[in-house]
């Protein structure tokens, strides 16, 4: 950008232009005076109080992690008595092992994002491009203020954060959406390999 | 909404987050849905940035200070998300000013000058300059929607060059570059309405 650039940006905000180029300044300042007089913002005129429209935006929270699902059923429907519990129960159980076995039988190792367990200190996920999921994850981690250190270590991605107790939502959002587990001690490490290859 | 509701619901989380979400909706969807009609032109599109939008402020609640009102905060968060928008869908032609200017009108506009500006001096004169310019802004509209939107945003908020910088996302370099091209693009769209503006045309 030039100095009459900056006189122009200047004169288009309705600033004191700081150089001294009359002809751009008196540009920006036309053009202010005809945006400021044509250009509006649309006039549309919709409820302040909108149930559907409500209702959307909480089902996208939901879907985003934002809000805890489990939560909200519990308030909205009547409680199941403990013999129904347990069959649903055992009946999730029955579907959740069909689906690791076709997925193992399928495909082999899965490809992206595979948790291996909760109990161990250190998170690990799998993904073919474990640079770029480390990048996501760190800028999601920032993006929920979280201050959260990247690595690269013998050709593993690591993170490292200390997460504030309580854990915010927006955090267990992110780490939800990547399927981890939220950590007992609030301390976040996690590694991020590419599978291996056979 | 007010703000410190907002930062109250963001560290409880749970229902707290339900609450603040309708509250925000009640509060803020219909003047976000104007602020992004005007990029988008098209109601479900605009409705669908607002809620994406909702959802971006709580992913980023912890990083509200306070230090400001909720509404610009939120503002500037669709706005991010709305020029993000246009750069994935609309392809913006490249500029080459000399093809489009002729070399009188190119000359005029870099002389301009307080005595070189006609005033028009009748209310008929006025009008036919801002229908003019009204059209040409549709054109710029079309053809560079982000240049146009940043535009309207400086002369709306008084923009600064760091503010800019932070709503594209850009570097200060890259920032400084936009800028440039505002103004370039904005001679080239706004051609006609400039030949009578600066007087390179009589007004009728």
């Amino acid at each position: 950008m030039t100095e009459p650039d900056h006189d122009w940006l200047d004169a288009l905000a309705g600033r004191a232009p700081s150089g001294s180029n009359r002809g751009a300044v008196r540009e920006g300042e036309r053009l202010r005076e005809f945006i400021q007089r044509n250009v509006h913002v649309p006039d549309v005129s919709v409820p302040e109080q909108d149930a559907q429209r409500e209702e959307q935006l909480l089902e996208r929270a939901r879907r985003e992690g934002l809000i805890d699902p489990v939560e909200l059923t519990r308030r909205t429907r009547r409680p199941m008595r403990p013999a129904a519990i347990r069959a649903l129960v055992a009946l999730a159980a029955s579907v959740a092992g069909i689906a690791v076995a076709l997925t193992v039988f399928l495909h082999g190792t899965p490809r992206t994002e595979q948790l291996r367990g909760p109990r161990e200190e250190v998170l690990h996920i799998q993904s073919a491009d474990p640079t770029a999921l480390k990048m996501q994850i760190l800028d999601e981690l920032r993006a929920a203020g979280i201050r959260a250190t990247g690595y690269e270590q013998l050709g593993v991605e690591g993170i490292d954060a200390n997460l504030p107790e309580p854990v915010p939502p927006q955090v267990r959002a992110v780490l939800t959406r990547h399927h981890l587990n939220v950590p007992d001690n609030g301390v976040l490490r996690i590694e991020i390999a590419a599978p291996a290859t056979p | 909404m007010d703000r410190y509701a907002f930062m109250r619901a963001c560290r409880e989380g749970g229902a707290a987050i339900e609450r603040a979400l309708r509250l925000l909706d009640r509060s803020y969807f219909a003047a976000l849905l104007r602020e992004s009609l005007r990029g988008l032109h098209d109601q479900e599109s605009a409705r669908d940035l607002v809620q994406d939008t909702f959802i971006r402020v709580w992913l980023r609640c912890a990083t509200f200070q306070g230090d400001s009102e909720l509404l610009p905060w939120i503002k500037s968060i669709l706005r991010n998300a709305l020029l993000d928008r246009l750069r994935k869908t609309t392809v913006e032609v490249a500029l080459d000013c000399a093809e489009d200017q002729d070399h009188d009108t190119q000359l005029r506009i870099a002389e301009l000058s307080e005595e070189t500006i006609p005033r028009p001096d009748s209310e008929a004169a006025r009008a036919q300059l801002d229908e003019c310019f009204q059209r040409c802004w549709r054109r710029f509209e079309a053809a560079s929607p982000s240049h146009a939107l940043v535009m309207a945003w400086i002369v709306e908020d008084g923009l600064s060059h760091e503010e800019i910088g932070e709503l594209l996302g850009r570097t200060p370099g890259a920032t400084r570059e936009f800028i440039s091209q505002c103004r370039k693009r904005a001679r080239v769209h706004l051609l006609e309405w400039y030949e009578l503006a600066f007087g390179t045309k009589e007004t009728a």
